[in-house]
């Protein structure tokens, strides 16, 4: 802990791809170091999907901002942002801020309901464009769950299948870091819909 | 820090307290009837410590836009909105050359119907993080207040029930904080507005005497004048 900033406040995140499904899941610690202050924060973000972790000040900040122009762009455009429409808005408006950057890591995850192309990307503070990946996790026990997720990950899930691996995943990694858990919530993207559900892990 | 503020949610009110100190140099007690209580609209307060001259600033400066905003289009902010203007100010000072050193919790009755929940209560840290629960606190009392809050509040909490967790939390920082609050204002934000409540004192601490057994050394149980 100490004077990391990117770990002041805690908090993780899981993104995981399956077949025509993508699922999202983020525990809902809030804390400032080692106190825990509320149990109610959950990081993800509704645009098509997106997520941020770690300082949670620009947490809000950051989605804030990204409300404002994907607003601006539906209006604008009249039609619907694309996912990698969406990262590429949010890479840009962390890189605006190279040099007194926001502290936040961000996933975005994406289904196109027509192709059922499924987009899972992440970010680091500075908005460092990554692939379209099948895995990804940020916070601060991204290590534990990275190695949870590799493990439970298999290719084309369905979307049941595909809840187990990221709940299984994040529960299991956030026990063993103390500035994330208190449960978790999972949003599984499919085609025509979006599952919502909350779990409840170790409450420590 | 030393200030302490906090904030209950029950079924349909929030009840707000606040210590009444002020402290200089950390030792000096300088007055005991410091108001922290800011109000926004007619259902809607707020509270706020830190930094003295900050605390002022920030809080005149958002209670008066937020009065503006009253003036100008006839209708009153919803505490939800004057929350998240107080917490997109705050957030935007923070990288500028003005920044304020202010912990606050807004608290608010909505009189909109359509809401679900009516009694809302937020904390906005100095960095810009609002969060919402049923028990908010800021400073050393957060040690104490969010964890006597976990224990003892519940859903359809009652003014009574509020008000008796409350006495627990300011006799429990009566017992274990240096900075002994010596009063502390309260007051409920509910369907009829803002009103002001009893003051609330820390339980008087008695402790026993120290018995005569510990004068005694091993000095005098020598008898040398035999």
């Amino acid at each position: 802990m100490g004077d990391d900033i990117m770990s002041y406040n805690g908090g993780v995140a899981l993104a995981m791809k399956g077949k025509e499904c993508v699922a999202i899941a983020c525990d809902k610690r809030y804390g400032v170091q080692n106190k825990t202050i509320a149990t109610n924060f959950t990081k993800i973000f509704q645009y098509v999907l997106f997520e941020n972790v770690s300082f949670f000040l620009k947490v809000q900040t950051v989605s804030e901002r990204l409300r404002f122009r994907t607003n601006l762009y539906e209006l604008r455009e009249q039609r619907k942002l694309k996912p990698l429409v969406l990262y590429n808005m949010l890479t840009n408006l962390l890189y605006e801020r190279r040099f007194g950057p926001y502290f936040v890591y961000a996933l975005v995850i994406g289904l196109d309901p027509k192709t059922g192309e499924t987009y899972v990307f992440d970010s680091d503070n500075i908005g460092a464009i990554s692939d379209n990946v099948n895995l990804a996790t940020v916070g601060t026990a991204s290590d534990y769950i990275f190695g949870l997720g590799e493990l439970f990950f298999k290719p084309n899930m369905n979307a049941d299948e595909l809840f187990e691996a990221t709940s299984q995943a994040l529960l299991n990694g956030v026990d063993r870091d103390s500035a994330s858990g208190w449960g978790a919530v999972v949003y599984v993207v499919e085609k025509d819909k979006v599952t919502v559900r909350e779990l409840k892990g170790r409450q420590d | 820090m030393v200030e302490s503020i906090i904030g209950i949610r029950g079924k349909d009110f929030v009840v707000l307290a606040q210590d009444a100190n002020t402290t200089k140099y950390g030792i000096l007690n300088m007055k005991f009837d410091t108001n922290r209580l800011f109000k926004l609209s007619e259902h809607c307060a707020m509270l706020a410590a830190g930094e003295p001259g900050d605390v002022v600033q920030f809080s005149e400066y958002v209670g008066k836009n937020i009065q503006l905003y009253k003036m100008i289009n006839g209708i009153e902010l919803s505490p939800y909105a004057c929350a998240n203007f107080t917490r997109h100010e705050m957030a935007t000072s923070l990288r500028s050359r003005n920044s304020f050193l202010a912990n606050l919790i807004v608290a608010g009755y909505s009189t909109n119907e359509h809401d679900q929940q009516r009694a809302q209560l937020y904390a906005i840290d100095y960095l810009g993080a609002m969060v919402t629960s049923n028990v908010v606190a800021h400073g050393f009392c957060q040690f104490f207040a969010l964890a006597i809050g976990d224990r003892l509040w519940k859903e359809d909490l009652t003014v009574q029930e509020a008000l008796a967790m409350l006495q627990t939390i300011v006799n429990e920082m009566g017992k274990r904080m240096a900075a002994y609050p010596h009063c502390v204002f309260v007051r409920i934000i509910d369907a009829k507005g803002i009103r002001v409540l009893d003051n609330m004192y820390p339980e008087k601490i008695i402790v026993t005497k120290p018995s005569e057994l510990e004068l005694q050394t091993s000095a005098d149980m020598m008898d040398i004048h035999s």
